[in-house]
């Protein structure tokens, strides 16, 4: 296992609020990793900063060893909290797209994919429904061969059933030496899939540890400790 | 990687521009067979109402050409890079001097297959209502007059270049106004406005005190002006620096506000 991403004091101000406060944090391949915490925690900052959507204030970050710029670009994949595809492309059109900006992309395995929800390949973005966007969104992003997924509240605002597919298609698709970040609030639906938990409170780390520590030290599920500690 | 963006950004402007210019040519050509038989002299009054239609016609697509292709320069760079798609682009290994260079050449290049839609479009109906081998015999003597006519030719290439980096700054100088606009949290578009009139508004000052008759720096303005007086072409030159140094200004702006302090919503 080796690190691959890493925060040193890292700190995200807008004006006078802070939304990361020196967050240290090391995260190796081979894990899935939950990035917990509520509203307004600071989780989509961090995923911005290593998206370099951002800029941090002061501190490092680094993904593989490498500051955020075009080079740690090729190997991350993201999925935003957003409808971030251009809505007047077909379906082939975007496999065309991935294809051609990222070499990691594997277009078979897309294509298997949409095949599988029964999604034309000429259909347009803009006609599909919320629930086939967001898988579309999804199935690109998980059909890259990346070092690392960032994965902003992918479940959020979807339905049971389509939850299940999304976790599905994470655990089905992503790289074994690679590390899958999983920013959500939801944590009874994401806990299952999970190896290790970070809370966020207040743009700071409260806790990181493995889901079976957490298990065993609290002797409670992870969303019944996350309860506890964000309670209001 | 700039090949492949000015790909996808010369189709996603093209299957808005390509269709409107094919309509623009369309109807010039139809406004001037209605003139012709007009003025042929048969059925007269319906041919002329015909002429009066597609004259109208023609002239609400030149004007919607120029509408559409300023939006498009406006929204291929608001809504690609600084709306909800800026997550996508900005994701991809792709600098971000790639993506102004790409948006700004995309922009030029889809105003100058306009300017050439345009062009067309005159010849169209100057050919269809004048005698066509009498139009052919006057493009000749037109084009041996450009190469005969002394300095003419360079003229005329300078002129181009003008245009063109004129063109770029334009375009430069809306990207930069949309960047600078997107800093503030609420209110972008307004802010964008604001920000392009600012722009104007020191281009203004910057054009007072370098001129001839201010009273610290006209002095020096004025014997510039003279020295390049006496070069061929030295205004034509001049006014090609200060585009060009537009270019770097406004494209210098955007791209340290997009790629220093982006901040998409």
């Amino acid at each position: 296992m080796s690190v691959l991403f890493e925060c040193k004091d890292l700190v995200k101000s807008y004006g006078s609020t802070q939304a990361l406060r020196g967050v240290n944090l090391q995260l190796q391949s081979g894990r899935i990793v939950g990035l917990l915490g509520p509203n307004g925690s600071g989780k989509t900052t961090l995923i911005k900063l290593a998206n370099r959507l951002l800029q941090p204030t002061s501190g490092t970050l680094t993904i593989d060893g490498e500051a955020p710029g075009t080079g740690t670009k090729a190997v991350t994949a993201y999925l935003p909290d957003k409808d971030f595809l251009p809505d007047w492309m077909r379906t082939d059109g975007l496999l065309n797209f991935y294809q051609d900006f990222f070499p990691d992309f594997d277009r078979e395995r897309a294509q298997t994919m949409l095949d599988s929800l029964d999604i034309p390949k000429n259909m347009i973005l803009k006609k599909m429904s919320k629930g086939t966007r967001e898988k579309v969104q999804l199935i690109l992003t998980m059909s890259r061969r990346a070092k690392v997924y960032f994965l902003d509240e992918p479940i959020a605002g979807v339905d049971p059933a389509a939850r299940d597919y999304i976790l599905r298609t994470i655990i089905g698709n992503y790289q074994e030496d690679s590390l899958v970040i999983i920013s959500t609030h939801l944590i009874a639906d994401v806990e299952s899939v999970l190896d290790e938990a970070v809370f966020l409170k207040q743009g700071q780390i409260v806790l990181h540890q493995s889901i079976d520590e957490i298990r065993e030290e609290t002797g409670k599920s992870v969303d019944e400790y996350f309860r506890e500690v964000f309670k209001c | 990687m700039l090949g492949k963006l000015l790909k996808y950004e010369i189709r996603a402007m093209g299957r808005i521009m390509l269709p409107l210019y094919l309509v623009m040519i369309f109807a010039a050509g139809l406004f001037a067979v209605n003139m012709r038989l007009g003025l042929s002299g048969t059925a007269k009054t319906v041919v002329e109402k015909f002429a009066l239609i597609t004259g109208f016609l023609f002239f609400a697509a030149i004007l919607a050409v120029m509408v559409v292709m300023t939006l498009m320069v406006v929204q291929r760079f608001y809504r690609n890079l600084l709306g909800t798609e800026g997550y996508l682009m900005f994701t991809l290994p792709v600098t971000t001097l790639q993506h102004i260079v790409c948006k700004a050449l995309t922009s030029l290049l889809w105003i100058v297959i306009g300017i050439g839609a345009g062009v067309l479009s005159g010849f169209l109906m100057v050919g269809i209502l004048s005698n066509i081998p009498e139009f052919m015999e006057e493009l000749q003597e037109a084009w041996r007059m450009f190469f005969s006519t002394d300095g003419l030719a360079v003229r005329i290439v300078l002129f181009a270049v003008l245009v063109i980096v004129g063109i770029v700054e334009s375009v430069c100088k809306v990207y930069a106004a949309m960047a600078a606009g997107h800093q503030f949290s609420g209110h972008r578009i307004l802010a964008s406005v604001g920000a392009y009139i600012v722009f104007g508004i020191v281009e203004l000052i910057l054009g007072t005190v370098f001129s001839a008759d201010n009273k610290v720096f006209g002095g020096l303005v004025g014997s510039v002006g003279r020295a390049v007086g006496n070069i061929p072409n030295g205004s034509m030159l001049v006014f090609i620096l200060v585009a060009l140094i537009g270019v770097i200004v406004y494209g210098g702006l955007s791209w340290y506000l997009l790629d220093r302090r982006l901040n998409l919503e």
